[in-house]
């Protein structure tokens, strides 16, 4: 009984850790783009508008639940979960320090692959529910997308598994005497940037492409609705830049100064990046993205797996 | 089991972030592939040609204003050179000078409006906000002339409303000095980066012979590689004397036609400086101009050079002090008619991408 409980309390305590981190996300998003492009985003909340993700959250919160009328009611209504609770599931399994996690498991990667991407049911979900049309192309986009990205990703994965000979992020991470990345360049742009391609930002926001499809899946939704998507997809961020950590940037290991500091400035590090790139590049076009995901990062993730079974043998 | 398949069929508008305006495009897809579209406009029809009827010809100044907002002073100076043919008013040199100078700064910033909102487009969002940052400055210095940011009505038959001031010139040369900066910006960060190419090159291909006879004009027929621009072959005003180029796409796709608008801000560039070094001496109007102008029975056509091509009017007179008839040649409404030609084949997110690279700016398509 009490290991349930135990588990129970752990694992709110990691929800309201990421549900911290997306606040904290948002505002450091708002800010870079602010000064990306030359603007000086919100200043007004609180010290250097610090509250504003706060007040967001109160905003989303006390707006009024719009249901459009012609709606598939129960889908519709669902898929923000659908789209929110996996990648938050994930973080269950993802140690903070060696020891500091939820649930220690042996296939914890295995598991941390597999479920975030159930999340993908969440924008067919409410592409289809929603009865709009853009809505509908958004989910058929999410699908194309995750379909592309998926193989490649995996294949990076695998290769880190190949070198490390587990499944345990522990493991995993102690095995990193030199950070994988140095072994396997590009199995890490490989996972990059397919992780780009999963949390569904420029320069692969296909799914909600708003020059083309306005909103994309999430047209019809409002409010904390509408705030459930975002929060999923900013989970889905920190989920990638965490998984890069572990995996290709040896966690939390660094000379002189603690480990928690060390994993901490590594995710902001491919956090910063990520949205680095999001505010500077144009989109990919769906057919782009697929030659893209196809024909380069495909062929890439395979000849870094080649690579990383030689290296394993060699090492 | 047979599965029937039927074409989609979307309705892409008038309340869409990225048609520009109030266009309605109906689109039949077939999954992404756009297979048949059918533009419908008039969403912002004001009966501005009607209006000009009931107005005196001074009147109807600020009704150009309105037509393309986004490049009044060359709305100005299209109608008021169409009355000064007709009247046949002497216009002094300065006041020529004057005209060249607000003229191109205004092209500047409606092709700074029209490559940002490609790049919005395209996902670009950042270059938009850039594009943004330079045209507030133009509009700042804009205002120093004539004491409007966007309809300025600034022309008048025979000259212009008021002298440059010192306060203006100085502004304008400082925006000079740092613009062709900001321009290798854009082209750095967006013309030449590698997925806006991928997205525009070879995307809405325009052939010459299609382009020249569906009427199309300005930045969309010079990037099919037609060098007609008004101010070379026309030479109206004092463009004659200044030295600048035409820049002049290659294959007519999205990217040429945004290429010609990147370079023709360099080139505006050139003529204000040129224009700002000789600016002469002397007044900025025709003091012989009468307050109620009476243009002779007859009339005439004129045409300016817009940044969306060429800003025809036609104005016929019957001898009273209101125009007979009015009648504009939009340069948006002519290249907007490209869009059932461009648009099939194409993927459905090339359609904001070729809608942006023709530019329209519905006041002006639906007057």
């Amino acid at each position: 009984m009490n290991t349930y409980l135990a588990i129970t309390l752990w694992g709110a305590g990691t929800f309201l850790f990421i549900a911290l981190f997306v606040l904290v996300l948002e505002y450091i998003e708002m800010k870079l783009a602010g000064h990306i492009q030359h603007r000086i985003a919100f200043l007004h909340t609180g010290w250097h508008g610090v509250l504003q993700p706060i007040a967001d959250m109160i905003k989303f919160l006390s707006k009024e639940h719009l249901t459009p009328r012609k709606v598939s009611r129960f889908i519709y209504l669902c898929a923000p979960f659908v789209s929110m609770i996996p990648p938050y599931l994930a973080f269950l399994v993802l140690p903070l320090l060696p020891g500091v996690v939820a649930l220690r498991w042996d296939l914890a990667l295995l598991y941390v692959m597999a479920v975030p991407s159930l999340a993908v049911l969440g924008p067919l979900m409410a592409g289809w529910g929603s009865n709009n049309k853009y809505s509908l192309m958004g989910g058929l986009r999410a699908v194309t997308q995750i379909v592309s990205y998926e193989i490649p990703r995996l294949l990076a994965v695998v290769s880190v598994i190949v070198l490390a000979g587990s499944l345990d992020f522990e493991k995993i991470v102690k095995a990193q005497n030199i950070p994988y990345l140095i072994w396997l360049p590009f199995g890490f742009l490989v996972f990059f940037i397919a992780s780009l391609m999963e949390i569904n930002r420029i320069p692969f926001d296909l799914a909600e492409d708003e020059s083309t499809l306005i909103m994309g899946f999430h047209t019809e939704y409002a409010g904390i609705r509408w705030g459930l998507f975002m929060m999923a997809e900013y989970a889905h961020l920190i989920l990638a830049a965490f998984l890069a950590t572990y995996l290709f940037l040896s966690g939390w290991r660094g000379p002189w100064i603690p480990d928690i500091i060390w994993l901490f400035i590594k995710v902001f590090g491919l956090i910063f990046v990520m949205i680095w790139v999001r505010w500077t590049f144009p989109r990919f076009r769906p057919d782009q993205m697929m030659d893209f995901a196809w024909k380069v990062l495909f062929p890439l993730s395979i000849i870094n797996f080649i690579w990383a079974v030689i290296a394993a043998v060699v090492i | 089991m047979s599965v029937e398949t039927r074409e989609f069929l979307l309705n892409m508008g008038p309340q869409h972030p990225s048609t520009h305006g109030v266009l309605r495009l109906i689109l039949k897809l077939d999954d992404e592939l756009v297979l048949e579209a059918e533009p419908v406009i008039g969403y912002l029809h004001r009966g501005v040609e009607k209006i000009a009827e009931n107005r005196t010809y001074k009147q109807f100044i600020p009704h150009t204003d309105r037509m393309d907002y986004l490049s009044s002073m060359l709305n100005n100076w299209g109608y008021i050179r169409a009355v000064e043919k007709l009247a046949g008013i002497e216009v002094p040199e300065r006041a020529e000078y004057i005209r060249v100078i607000v003229g191109e700064l205004n092209r500047i910033a409606s092709h700074l409006m029209s490559i940002g909102p490609t790049g919005l487009d395209a996902g670009a969002f950042t270059l938009f906000l850039y594009a943004f940052r330079e045209r507030e400055r133009i509009l700042t210095i804009l205002e120093k002339a004539c004491g409007a940011r966007m309809t300025y009505a600034y022309f008048r038959f025979g000259g212009v409303a008021q002298d440059l001031t010192s306060d203006f010139i100085n502004a304008c040369r400082e925006f000079l000095k740092d613009f062709p900066q900001r321009v290798n910006e854009y082209e750095e960060l967006f013309i030449e980066n590698p997925i806006f190419k991928k997205r525009a090159k070879g995307v809405g291909i325009l052939p010459k012979e299609l382009a020249l006879s569906c009427g199309a004009s300005g930045p969309v027929l010079r990037g099919s590689g037609v060098s007609r621009d008004l101010r070379k072959t026309e030479s109206y005003s004092v463009y004659s004397q200044f030295d600048f180029e035409i820049p002049v796409g290659e294959s007519g796709d999205s990217w040429d036609r945004t290429w010609v608008r990147l370079e023709e801000m360099r080139q505006s560039t050139k003529i204000i400086e040129q224009a700002l070094e000789n600016l002469p001496e002397g007044p900025c109007f025709n003091p012989d101009v009468p307050r109620l102008l009476m243009p002779p029975p007859g009339e005439a056509y004129a045409a300016v050079e817009s940044p969306r091509g060429e800003q025809g009017y036609f104005v016929v007179s019957d001898g009273s002090y209101k125009p007979y008839r009015v009648k504009v040649r939009s340069p948006a409404f002519s290249n907007l008619s490209l869009l059932p030609h461009l648009l099939p084949g194409h993927q459905l997110a090339d359609v904001p991408i070729i809608l942006g690279s023709l530019d329209p700016v519905f006041g002006e398509v639906d007057r």
